[in-house]
């Protein structure tokens, strides 16, 4: 029997190490994509996976694992956000921090990075869940938890607001 | 493709996994496990401290002989925490090796012993298996849980394997049996009946009239239970954590319990206490970043007011009920501020309970309700209260 149980233990822990292997590297881009940070999309990514193999007896049962995956690493982005936020605000004697530029980031050397660095957090995770990983309107809303009306929403300002920074794109 | 994937993609590319970064990720989270526990064993401890009020009450010798001296509580020692133990019943006896692995949990030894079926063949001694690189471990135990038991060489580095004998039930014989009439109690209540007969007059009482929300049978008929530890307590009974997966909700409670009349050898359920419930559920995770974050910068003492909403600033500003941002939620007498309890009251709103455990023996812990509203973009504390939720 104890035979039995190591082997069930060890096919959970290959699957766990597949989910990995499938999932690691796209997370941490679109991690990288929506923070402009690959030290934070690091961060995030380990955090993220920590949270789903403590959780994958029931997280590796769900219909969609990598759904829930990219919830959770959000779900911490914007945790983080937040406190950068707070601690930013008081650095700063709690004045506003001023958004960027749209107009000193407009020209044609503008990286896409330093573009979706413009959007507000919610535009920018959209776009970069639509537009670059392929999700639907409806697997992108599962992940932020927002319905697929307000993902689309998002979307659409995201693509003008991006559409003025690369100017040029038609295609955009 | 769009313009704009190309775009995404070519910046993407700079990005590439580190072929180590699964091994940094179990390292991460092993290094999370071991600071759960330890904060588990200092919980625990504080749990100890109000759960042995609970067992002098059900002790104590004549309520007219005088006020209630103070209670001694168990010595603490450091949680000596040994990771990857297995424990499989080599003797005759069933529950034994759950029993052990409660005991062992009980004492902060293995937070998560795995249990597996009873061994093919029975022995007299128990025998513990380890790698040589373990047998620091093995042997400390032995010293303590198992002694007498034999050492053998394991393979497997990542386990420690203990398979009991006939002498560990022997040996621990008092304890056990109050520890299968936990099981026994439990099984009863899931069953939806007969658990009054291993109950006590006073934690017939408790159950009867609720105290603190307990019930026989509306959270646990029809559900699952665990024995997640027991330990003992001064004046020879144990007190056991039960872990109530139920059909409604999932709960926990701790039970004390002894032989009121040693004479006859059975015991019974001295005392009974509702933990919190147990948190279980993605929408959870969703919320937890926020809350922790809440906590965090209440500690910290910067930037809490920037997560209220009106109402929630009001309540505090007004110190409702005693309700305070930084008071109890501060300070160094703060030992932890944990979140117990969680209710999905809506797909926008969210109810929180908060308990702030406060360092020392006769403080009581403090709790909140907390009402977390979601706006589609961020989270916000709507509304809070004190006192924990219902």
């Amino acid at each position: 029997m104890a035979v039995m149980v190591e082997a069930v233990e060890a096919e959970h822990t290959q699957a766990f190490e597949d989910f990995f292997d499938a999932q690691y590297e796209r997370l941490l881009r679109v991690l990288f994509l929506a923070t402009g940070d690959r030290h934070e999309a690091e961060d995030l990514a380990q955090d993220a996976f920590v949270r789903v193999y403590e959780r994958w007896s029931r997280v590796g049962g769900l219909e969609n694992p990598a759904g829930y995956l990219y919830r959770v690493a959000l779900n911490a982005r914007r945790s983080r956000l937040r406190r950068m936020r707070v601690a930013a605000a008081k650095a700063l004697r709690l004045r506003p921090v001023p958004p960027p530029d749209p107009e000193e980031s407009a020209d044609d050397r503008v990286s896409v990075q330093r573009a979706l660095a413009t959007l507000p957090a919610g535009q920018r995770e959209a776009v970069v869940l639509i537009e670059w990983l392929g999700l639907t309107d409806a697997e992108a809303g599962e992940v932020l938890g927002l319905s697929p009306g307000a993902v689309r929403t998002r979307l659409h300002r995201a693509r003008s607001a991006l559409r003025d920074l690369l100017r040029g794109d038609d295609d955009v | 493709m769009s313009e704009l994937r190309r775009r995404m993609d070519r910046e993407a590319e700079q990005v590439r996994a580190d072929p180590r970064a699964l091994d940094q990720m179990l390292h991460r989270a092993e290094q999370r496990r071991r600071t759960r526990r330890i904060a588990t064993g200092a919980v625990a401890l504080a749990v100890a401290g109000g759960s042995l009020g609970l067992a002098y009450a059900a002790f104590r010798p004549d309520p007219q002989a005088g006020p209630a001296g103070p209670v001694a509580g168990p010595t603490p020692s450091p949680p000596n925490v040994i990771p990857g133990l297995v424990i499989s019943n080599g003797s005759s006896t069933e529950g034994a090796a759950e029993f052990a692995a409660a005991l062992l949990v009980g004492e902060a030894v293995v937070p998560d012993v795995v249990v597996v079926s009873p061994a093919a063949t029975h022995g007299a001694v128990t025998t513990i298996h380890c790698h040589p690189t373990r047998e620091a471990e093995a042997s400390s135990i032995r010293d303590e849980f198992f002694p007498g038991a034999e050492l053998r060489p394991r393979i497997d580095p990542d386990t420690i394997l203990v398979t009991l004998g006939g002498d560990f039930v022997r040996n621990n014989r008092t304890m056990f049996q109050q520890f299968m009439t936990v099981r026994s109690f439990m099984t009863r209540r899931i069953e939806g009946s007969g658990a009054e007969a291993l109950l006590s007059e006073d934690a017939a009482r408790a159950y009867a009239e609720e105290t603190g929300g307990l019930d026989l049978y509306s959270y646990t008929k029809g559900g699952r239970f665990d024995v997640t530890a027991i330990y003992r307590v001064p004046g020879g009974s144990s007190i056991a954590a039960v872990r109530i997966l139920g059909p409604s909700r999932n709960t926990s409670e701790t039970l004390t319990v002894g032989d009121p009349e040693p004479q006859d050898g059975e015991p019974k359920i001295l005392a009974a206490l509702v933990e919190a419930p147990i948190i279980i559920g993605p929408a959870f995770d969703d919320v937890r970043p926020f809350v922790e974050g809440f906590l965090e910068a209440r500690r910290r003492r910067s930037g809490a007011g920037t997560y209220l909403g009106e109402d929630a600033r009001a309540a505090y500003a007004a110190h409702e009920a005693g309700l305070d941002l930084l008071g109890y939620a501060t300070g160094p007498d703060l030992v932890d501020a944990q979140i117990v309890q969680y209710d999905k009251l809506s797909p926008a709103r969210h109810r929180v309970g908060v308990r702030f455990v406060i360092a020392g023996p006769d403080t009581p812990a403090v709790w909140e309700t907390l009402l977390i509203g979601w706006d589609g973009e961020v989270f916000v504390v709507l509304d809070a209260e004190r006192g924990r939720p219902e």
